[in-house]
């Protein structure tokens, strides 16, 4: 721990929490604007996240009369676990001294503990939307996270350590070869990734349709700030997981300890990147039906498949 | 004595085991107290007729919580430590001599996490349907809190899961002794180099874990956040009736039960249960709804033993028909074929 509490680490711990709280938000809006193209649609403008979240907040917060305080501390529950969450994945330096205190298998708990929030606080008011809503999240959820501990566990495996900011040095530092587990995972944690953010197959971010709601109709009771603070924890955690598929299959750029001037390469590839990721998501979304809510476990059970395999390749064959 | 293989990984599994009993001796008395108080002051333990406990019984109700979030095994808590300390034994084993284990261990870890992902979903459900909500049963609304006495029962053990999750180097140590005595091998001395703050088992760069850290990013982002949601826009709050996208005949029976909540589990695993379902009409007025869920094992291990052993002993109660004559011809005819035994 001493050795990790320097300057430059500190500075870039830092620097990655602003980066992920103030531009989660805009993460979100570029792929509403991406999608809106795809589909032919006048686009939203690039900055309507932030206005919602502005316009949220300026509300008065409208509850239930037996809404108990669980429901009030959810939001900001799951906005502190999402901050973290950001701030342990490394997206633009490996020299974090906060990515000591959490690592990898230690993120997918925080998601953990985000859901079982969220899912608590729906149950809370007692109404039939929310607990469907709090059923179905569980449900994707609980077969969500063995999938997404697979696709990690391969990256351990091919780094030999469960550290985010190792496992980003050590894939970062290898040179350029193409790993077939890594693409097996890489696939896995697509799907897992859309299934854990509300995303089209799985769920649809923009209906309020009750019938293909999943975490629109968890939310359904918050207005106001906290509604704000549940829309921009979203937004993070899109952030958050962009930012793992970048940091464990596209690793190249980000900077590492010792090299503080590295930042400022790291910034505009982070940029470049997540555009492209965000790009590439929204064409997923447009290119895929939601499916069916029992068809979700089928997909999964796919995502969790390929994870697998991807950890016998790289057993079998070493590569 | 024998030789233990990979003396360091057998610590590192060893200790995640007596970690865990040691966690659920805590959450699981919590637990097992708080579904007590909860029979104790409505004396109901169908879950059909709860709810909305946490309002009548807060003390109950928040010392539930920390044992529903440690025994989903979420961090900070101590269910999360035990977890972790599994997986990452799971995943150090790689340098077995045998390939086959090597490529078994993983998949197993796979299973470990879909267990514990199942419990979040289960804790939910339990949590979910007992305290929060609205009570299902008027008579709710005359549950009492736990006494005093009962508060320190609860809180004791809330505490316990509370500090097993936060200091888990120091109780590592404390499980040392076992571990040397059982492998020969233990998990302190690479503890100890790490400091008190963070959770190094094997090395820093392997995997590190330091609750307390966590525990300290989280609350502080939380609370600055809401600091600054006050300083910069405002606290005001309304009350109203619940929302529910606009219906206004909200009553207590439409929230999940717990039989409703477990549903989609129940269709996915449908081919690992043996079920009977009864489902009414859309057109029925008085719709009657029963699902039997049972066990395959049960029919296709335990039945067919129960069946033999009721034949045997149907078989046996032939020959015991209870009249003092008739067991006197048995010894007598016993010892007449004895004899001829000898004789020969």
């Amino acid at each position: 721990m001493g050795a990790a509490l320097n300057w430059s680490g500190l500075l870039s711990q830092l620097l990655e929490i602003a980066l992920a709280v103030l531009g989660a938000p805009l993460l979100t809006g570029w792929v509403n604007q991406c999608r809106a193209w795809l589909q032919n649609k006048s686009a939203p403008p690039l900055l309507l996240p932030y206005r919602t979240l502005h316009k949220l907040f300026n509300k008065e917060a409208v509850i239930a009369t037996h809404a108990s305080p669980l429901f009030r501390a959810t939001p900001y529950v799951v906005f502190g676990c999402m901050a973290l969450a950001c701030a342990i994945v490394p997206s633009l330096s490996t020299d974090l001294p906060l990515a000591s205190a959490a690592d990898a298998i230690a993120l997918v708990g925080l998601f953990a503990v985000a859901r079982v929030f969220i899912a608590l606080g729906a149950f809370d008011i007692g109404t039939a939307f929310g607990t469907l809503g709090a059923r179905r999240e569980m449900l994707v959820g609980f077969l969500a996270e063995p999938a997404l501990l697979m696709v990690l566990f391969t990256s351990f495996l091919i780094s030999g350590s469960t550290s985010l900011a190792t496992i980003v040095e050590n894939l970062a530092g290898r040179e350029l070869a193409i790993y077939p587990a890594l693409a097996f995972a890489g696939v896995a944690f697509t799907m897992v990734s859309l299934a854990e953010n509300a995303r089209v197959p799985v769920d649809n971010p923009a209906t309020h349709l009750e019938l293909t709601m999943i975490h629109e109709a968890m939310i359904l009771e918050y207005s106001g700030r906290h509604l704000a603070l549940i829309e921009w924890a979203a937004s993070l955690k899109l952030f958050a997981y962009s930012c793992i598929g970048l940091a464990l299959f596209f690793p190249w750029g980000v900077a590492r300890a010792g090299a503080p001037l590295d930042l400022f390469l790291a910034l505009p590839v982070l940029i470049v990147k997540l555009a492209l990721g965000g790009a590439l998501l929204a064409l997923i979304e447009t290119a895929s039906a939601k499916m069916r809510i029992f068809r979700v476990p089928e997909f999964l059970a796919g995502a969790f498949l390929l994870a697998v395999i991807g950890m016998l390749v790289h057993l079998l064959l070493g590569a | 004595m024998k030789t233990v293989v990979c003396p360091i990984f057998a610590a590192l599994a060893l200790t995640a085991a007596l970690y865990h009993c040691l966690n659920h001796a805590f959450f699981k008395c919590l637990l097992f107290l708080g579904t007590g108080a909860v029979l104790h002051a409505t004396s109901e333990r169908n879950l059909g007729r709860l709810g909305g406990l946490l309002r009548r019984m807060p003390w109950v109700g928040w010392a539930a919580l920390v044992g529903v979030l440690a025994s989903s095994g979420l961090p900070p808590l101590n269910g999360f430590v035990s977890e972790w300390l599994l997986l990452q034994s799971f995943l150090f084993t790689l340098g077995l001599p045998s390939t086959f284990v090597n490529m078994l261990v993983p998949v197993v870890a796979g299973g470990v996490a879909l267990v514990a992902a199942l419990a979040g979903y289960t804790m939910v459900k339990f949590y979910g349907v007992i305290f929060l909500g609205q009570p299902r049963e008027e008579r709710l609304a005359q549950a009492h809190d736990a006494g005093a006495w009962e508060r320190v029962g609860l809180l004791w053990l809330a505490c316990g899961c509370v500090l097993l999750g936060l200091l888990p180097a120091q109780v590592i140590v404390l499980i040392d002794n076992v571990t040397h005595a059982l492998v020969g091998a233990g998990l302190a001395a690479t503890v100890r180099a790490n400091g008190w703050l963070l959770l190094a088992p094997v090395s820093l760069e392997r995997a590190s874990y330091s609750p307390l850290i966590f525990l300290f990013v989280v609350a502080a982002s939380l609370l600055l956040v809401y600091a600054m949601v006050r300083r910069l826009y405002h606290g005001r709050l309304r009350r109203a009736a619940p929302w529910d996208c606009g219906f206004p005949r909200l009553t207590p029976r439409m929230q999940d039960t717990a039989e409703g909540f477990g549903q989609p589990i129940r269709q996915v695993f449908e081919p690992f249960f043996r079920m009977q379902r009864e489902l009414p009409s859309a057109f029925d007025a008085m719709p009657r709804y029963r699902v039997v869920v049972q066990d395959h094992f049960w029919f296709w291990i335990y039945t067919p033993i129960a069946r033999l052993v009721e034949n045997v002993a149907r078989l046996i109660g032939l020959l015991q028909r209870g009249r003092i004559a008739t067991y006197l011809l048995y010894s007598f005819a016993t010892l007449l074929l004895m004899l001829l035994w000898v004789r020969r």
